[in-house]
């Protein structure tokens, strides 16, 4: 009898700081640190072993399943990023120069124009102005999604050096939205030529270079 | 390094068209040259107007990017007002104001160092793009 | 110090300027009055002023030549100033000078096109505020 009692009370004892380790284990794995182990001894093995066995392979499953999540939201970033420059690349190529006629251009812009992008496009555009000898410019900016006072003040910057040049200059494209912006931004439009889209630039175009478009009867 | 004097007028044309031989040599492109070169002459007759005589140091820059320093130091009257001086359209001239905000657009960088009655140092620099 | 003066020329009504070098600040002052002075000699109705080889338009020439052209319109001459290089027109736009009201034209064509419109023009809008029924012959002769 004494012997038995006593037997379980090591049990119990030992009970204590089996459950104390698990508890450990537990805590340090919502602390993010899997790596640990509740120790296990095989020779011993009662009720609670197999628990113990359990929350090992759980953690480490978790811990696996952690390493595994975190690699892939690395890749993920990884590739938003590459999406952003490709974007970047896009939108600097996707910026054609167009000879629509002889002596007239047309940029259509896509996408935001920062100070950067800005001024790289209005160097590709004079070169072009210069090379072909365009009397007439017409930047559409359908495609620009918003227009705060930067981008105004850049299209205000283009349009004032294509003057300089010698060349004339329309823009086309203001959508609605963009149209209130710019009135409630304050931004002054006055000196430059706003036209609705680019048929009507095209047409003014035409008429400043004393040209008509006449049906055929 | 070069350094060159700045005595009469036409030192303002010979300082600016080193400016752009050396922005040339670093490797700026033709719009960058012209913006170096351009704003050197707005500090260059700065110094001649306000200051009568000063210096112009002309350096290359490789660390930690490459690009271009210009110092411009006279022992002139000095600039009052600073923050003043580089809003656009301020001129103690009845000039137009443009230099020293147009210069500081044109550049990447500009500091202005400058006490009353002892002198004005202007420092500027722009960076070779990636 | 000696300035080499810029060639001005006359070509039927108007003149004609071809700037080569860099110009520094008196040489410009020196062809603001020469252009001038020509202007009222022989009574040209125009100038064109040729800056192809100009590299570089700093606040000083550009504010030179507005107000040449400014000056030139009270002696009634109008100044087109004539092919400005791209990367002349950047900076100065960055400089914070866009020339407003100063007239541009690509090359010497267009400008020498654009002032003989304006003087075409001129006599139609001097013939028809005078009298209606005489419109009509004033701009038979304008196209001559
Ligand atoms: N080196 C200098 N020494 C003393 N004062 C200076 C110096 N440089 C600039 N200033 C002062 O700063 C003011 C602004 O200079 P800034 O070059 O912008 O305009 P500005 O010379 O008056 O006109 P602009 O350059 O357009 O002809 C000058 O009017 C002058 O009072
Ligand atoms: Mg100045």
């Amino acid at each position: 009898m004494a012997e038995s009692k006593k037997s379980q009370n090591k049990d119990i004892n030992n009970l204590d700081k089996r459950i104390e380790a698990i508890e450990e284990i537990l805590a340090a794995a919502a602390g993010g640190d899997f790596s640990a182990e509740i120790p296990i001894v095989m020779e011993e093995a009662d009720v609670l072993t197999s628990v113990e066995t359990g929350i090992n392979i759980l953690i480490s499953d978790l811990g696996d399943e952690v390493v595994q999540s975190n690699k892939r939201a690395d890749q993920l970033q990884e590739k938003l990023d590459l999406i952003k420059k490709q974007r970047q690349a896009i939108e600097e190529l996707s910026t054609p120069i167009i000879k629509m006629w002889d002596k007239v251009l047309v940029l259509p812009l896509i996408g935001t124009l920062d100070t950067r992008r800005s001024q790289k496009l209005t160097e590709s555009l004079l070169t072009e102005i210069a090379l072909t000898q365009s009397k007439v410019t017409i930047l559409d900016i359908t495609g620009v999604p918003t227009v705060d006072s930067a981008v105004a003040n850049h299209l205000l910057k283009t349009v004032a050096s294509v003057k300089l040049l010698g060349a004339e200059c329309v823009v086309t494209g203001i959508r609605p939205e963009v149209a209130q912006t710019i009135v409630h931004l304050g931004v002054d439009l006055t000196g430059v030529e706003t036209l609705s889209n680019l048929s009507e630039g095209l047409k003014w175009a035409f008429n400043r270079l004393n040209m008509r478009i006449v049906e055929e009867e | 390094m070069t350094t060159l004097q700045i005595k009469e007028e036409a030192d303002i044309v010979r300082v600016r068209s080193t400016a752009r031989s050396i922005a040339r040599g670093i490797g700026f492109g033709l719009v960058d040259q012209t913006r170096i070169s351009t704003a050197v002459s707005e500090l260059a007759r700065n110094i001649y107007v306000y200051a009568r005589e000063g210096e112009v140091l002309i350096e290359e820059l490789s660390n930690p990017r490459h690009g271009i320093r210009i110092t411009f130091t006279d022992k002139g009257p000095g600039i009052e007002d600073i923050e003043l001086a580089e809003k656009d359209g301020w001129s103690s001239s009845g000039s137009m104001g443009k230099g020293l905000p147009g210069a500081k657009r044109l550049m990447d960088s500009m500091e202005i160092l400058s006490k009353p009655g002892e002198g004005t140092t202007i420092i500027v620099a722009k960076w070779l793009p990636e | 110090m000696e300035t080499d003066a810029i060639p001005i020329l006359k070509l039927k009504d108007f003149l004609i300027v071809s700037i080569q070098t860099d110009l520094h600040d008196r040489m410009a002052e020196h062809l603001q009055y020469d252009i001038l002075k020509r202007i009222s000699q022989t009574e040209a109705k125009g100038v064109l002023i040729d800056i192809s080889a100009l590299e570089m338009v700093d606040s000083f020439i550009g504010r030179t030549l507005a107000d040449t052209a400014r000056m030139a319109s009270t002696l009634d001459a109008e100044i087109i100033i004539v092919g400005m290089q791209p990367a002349v027109a950047i900076t100065l736009v960055e400089l914070g000078l866009s020339l407003g009201g100063v007239q541009t034209a690509i090359n010497l064509d267009e400008g020498y096109d654009l002032l003989e419109k304006q003087l075409e023009n001129r006599y139609f809008d001097d013939a028809e505020s005078e009298k209606d029924d005489q419109s009509e012959a004033a701009d038979d002769n304008s196209a001559d």
